[in-house]
């Protein structure tokens, strides 16, 4: 055994490396400061089975290149004072950057053995490291320590000793940089004289490896020698053609290689761990985060979830109609049928309740659908994505960067979005955020869609519909956003600062709540607000009473029901705003319910399933569709569907808006010039679709 | 007559019960969505951004 064993103790800056320093050689300490620099040489020694150790404690840094001083002492002293073992001690919570100084450690030709440090730490994060593995991929010895508690120091103390007396195999694997690469660092090989080496203190592969990399310390070093110049051209040649290969400089391809093989020693050894789903994440964002192929993948990905939306939700809806018809037929048959233009008990429940109620319960599956395809992508980490790749864009337009967190918040429902805003600091670009919001297509919308999209277009064209009305919102959003940006909110923007978390594997459990819990909201709206709006909208559909002699005229039941509803306060409301909204394709009935839908937006689905008596119905969904059809253009449809898109904010959504603005200025404007910008809409639609 | 006080009742409960919930809002004494409920990780205060 040597009389004197030299330990050298490497790690990144908070690795635990001077606790693991002060756990091997207690008191037992020197400190000055490396020749020439100010940098602390702290050396600690101590007996073991004969043999003094002496061991040094090496500054803290992330790798060996030659850009800082202390990079540099420590370098210099591995290469030049050639230590009989490196301690590298990992930060296990912290493996992949800490593996860069291994891999350079490794590069070097030293015996190494591995401090897994912080493993508790790294345990608590979840992170999972298979040590043998690891240790066998790398071709170095490792062990597990806890530096603060003094785990695993004796046993890596006997193990840096075996290591040091040649006891015990520390032979570090060879890292490789690919053919490219591999056929350079040969080139400069082979026009080395190996009769006289030129750094005989070197080992030639790392001096190659360096001479690609440009490395300034080792260039000048090998200026100052005779017969280097041949080297030195080799290597610049060999520069210049990596260069021309790659487009980057050979010394970013090299570390790009070590990361590759950090991150492949990782991948087989850290099982499911966060740190693997980091790796993971970087792989799959290349793709998702992609400058040119972000958008159309969200915007595919949005299809989708219409298209689920629609297909896997239409049997069970028809499933709830044909249920709710024969409920109000059961209905019927126990209270007996009513006569018309009469408020009985009869009617208020199979029209009112039935009729209002169920018209909205029916497209409940469509809800959990959406809800359950919204849960997938918020929880697997797809949503922060979205708002990231919606950055670039958003950005372009002048707007704050943060302004489409809220606006996905929005597709759920507009007033947590508002108070969302809360995120953005800069005051204008809030209030921006704020008045756009309801442009994003809420849940309550969705029955609207899915009543009328169905109604008007044809199977084929179903997703590509509901698909267009939830961009042409956001589109629509970010054109006004930019429009107030440079008018009344004129300011600057601020660029979005966002951490991708990584990506996970969404479980059923959590998928099951976030649906169960949104849908249950849906439910329960239906059966409060919705439950009493449908009842006064029954109401005022059905009083006052017509004239006795004119009911008795009419020739079937339908005749009779539009005589009631015509005399009606909907009818008689409806028909006083008729000419403002004929132009849009509206009839009275429809423009009853768009103002309706104001208190909640799903009024609309209730109101058109009063007014058109589908309480009674085989099928209220099919029945209520159908009367749509008869009754509406397409061109009509379509003024419908963007109307209630953009025009005529809820009235929650008004309040919560007053309430963040902390002015009714900002909730005016909002619901006005929304209700404009929709009526201008509808209005451009139905007068250019029903010339078409 | 049983029948027309029932009525009554269902119409003036469900104009009480909007007319609250719209003045509730339009007041800022609930400025909530009005499917609001204690689950809702929205919820006013309970934001995590």
């Amino acid at each position: 055994m040597a009389s004197t064993i030299k330990i050298a103790l490497a790690g990144n800056p908070n690795s635990g490396k001077t606790t693991i320093f002060n756990a091997i050689t207690g008191a037992r300490q020197h400190v000055a400061n490396y020749a020439g620099v100010t940098v602390e040489r702290k050396e600690g020694y101590f007996k073991k089975n004969g043999a003094d150790v002496v061991v040094v404690d090496l500054p803290g840094t992330y790798s060996l290149t030659a850009y800082s001083v202390e990079e540099k002492v420590a370098r210099d002293f591995l290469l030049d004072e050639r230590p009989d073992v490196v301690v590298n001690v990992v930060d296990a919570s912290n493996l992949e950057r800490n593996l860069y100084l291994t891999v350079q450690l490794m590069e070097l030709g030293l015996p190494v053995v591995i401090a897994l440090n912080m493993t508790d730490v790294a345990k608590s994060r979840g992170v999972e490291i298979d040590i043998p593995r690891l240790s066998a991929l790398l071709g170095i010895p490792i062990v597990a320590t806890v530096g603060t508690k003094s785990q695993g120091v004796e046993s890596l103390v006997e193990t840096a000793l075996a290591v040091a007396t040649g006891s015990l195999v520390s032979k570090p694997a060879p890292i490789r940089y690919g053919r490219e690469i591999e056929e350079e660092i040969a080139k400069i090989l082979d026009s080395f004289d190996p009769a006289a080496p030129l750094l005989p203190q070197y080992p030639s592969r790392w001096l190659a490896v360096k001479l690609l990399e440009e490395d300034s310390d080792v260039v000048e070093k090998l200026k100052t020698l005779p017969g280097a110049d041949a080297v030195l051209r080799k290597a610049a040649a060999s520069i210049a053609h990596l260069r021309g290969v790659t487009g980057d400089t050979p010394e970013i391809v090299l570390a790009d290689r070590r990361y590759g093989f950090i991150s492949g020693a990782c991948q087989e050894s850290v099982a499911s761990t966060v740190e693997m789903r980091h790796i993971m994440s970087d792989k799959i964002d290349v793709l998702m985060t992609h400058r040119v192929l972000g958008i159309p993948i969200l915007l595919v990905l949005m299809y989708g979830v219409f298209y689920a939306a629609f297909y896997a939700a239409s049997a069970p809806g028809e499933w709830i109609g044909s249920l709710l018809g024969w409920l109000g037929f059961q209905i019927s048959a126990i209270l007996g049928p009513g006569a018309h233009g009469t408020l009985t008990l009869r009617s208020l429940i199979v029209d009112g309740v039935i009729g209002g109620v169920g018209s909205v319960i029916v497209f409940l599956p469509n809800v959990m659908v959406l809800f359950l395809a919204i849960a997938v992508l918020e929880d697997s980490g797809y949503m922060a994505r979205a708002a990231f790749v919606m950055d670039h864009l958003m950005h372009k337009m002048g707007l704050h960067g943060k302004s489409f967190i809220p606006m996905i918040i929005g597709f759920g429902c507009s007033v947590p979005a508002i108070m969302s805003t809360r995120i953005i600091e800069n005051r204008l670009g809030r209030l921006t955020t704020m008045m756009v919001i309801p442009l994003m297509s809420c849940g309550a919308r969705l029955p609207i869609y899915a009543l009328l999209i169905p109604a008007f277009f044809a199977p084929q064209y179903r997703a590509a519909a509901l698909w267009f009305i939830y961009v042409f919102g956001v589109l629509l959003a970010i054109a006004i956003a930019r429009l107030l940006r440079g008018t009344v909110l004129k300011g600057e923007s601020h660029p979005l600062v966002m951490e991708l978390p990584p990506y996970r594997f969404p479980t059923v459990k959590g998928l099951l709540i976030h649906t169960w819990e949104r849908s249950w909201l849906y439910v329960k709206k239906a059966g409060t607000i919705i439950l009493a709006a449908s009842v006064l909208l029954w109401f005022a559909a059905n009083w006052p009473a017509p004239p006795a002699d004119r009911l008795a005229a009419a020739a079937s039941p339908e005749e009779a029901h539009t005589v009631v509803l015509a005399n009606s306060l909907v009818g008689r409301v409806g028909r006083a705003i008729e000419p403002v909204i004929a132009p849009l394709g509206f009839d009275w009935r429809a423009g009853t319910a768009l103002i309706g839908a104001t208190a909640a937006k799903e009024v609309f689905v209730a109101q058109m399933g009063i007014v058109f008596g589908v309480g009674e119905s085989a099928d209220t969904l099919e029945e209520l569709r159908g009367k749509m059809r008869a009754n509406y253009s397409q061109a009509s449809g379509i003024a419908m569907l963007l109307f209630a898109l953009i025009a005529s904010p809820c009235v929650a959504t008004v309040a919560i808006t007053r309430k963040e603005s902390g002015s009714w200025k900002w909730a005016l404007l909002q619901w006005g010039g929304l209700t404009a910008v929709g009526y201008m809409m509808a209005l451009v639609a139905y007068q250019v679709a029903s010339r078409l | 007559m049983t029948e027309k006080i029932i009525v009554f009742l269902a119409i003036a409960a469900a104009a009480a019960f909007v007319g609250r919930g719209i003045y509730r809002r339009l007041s800022g004494k609930s400025p909530r969505c009005s499917s609001c409920s204690k689950n809702c990780p929205f919820r006013e205060g309970r934001l995590d951004l």
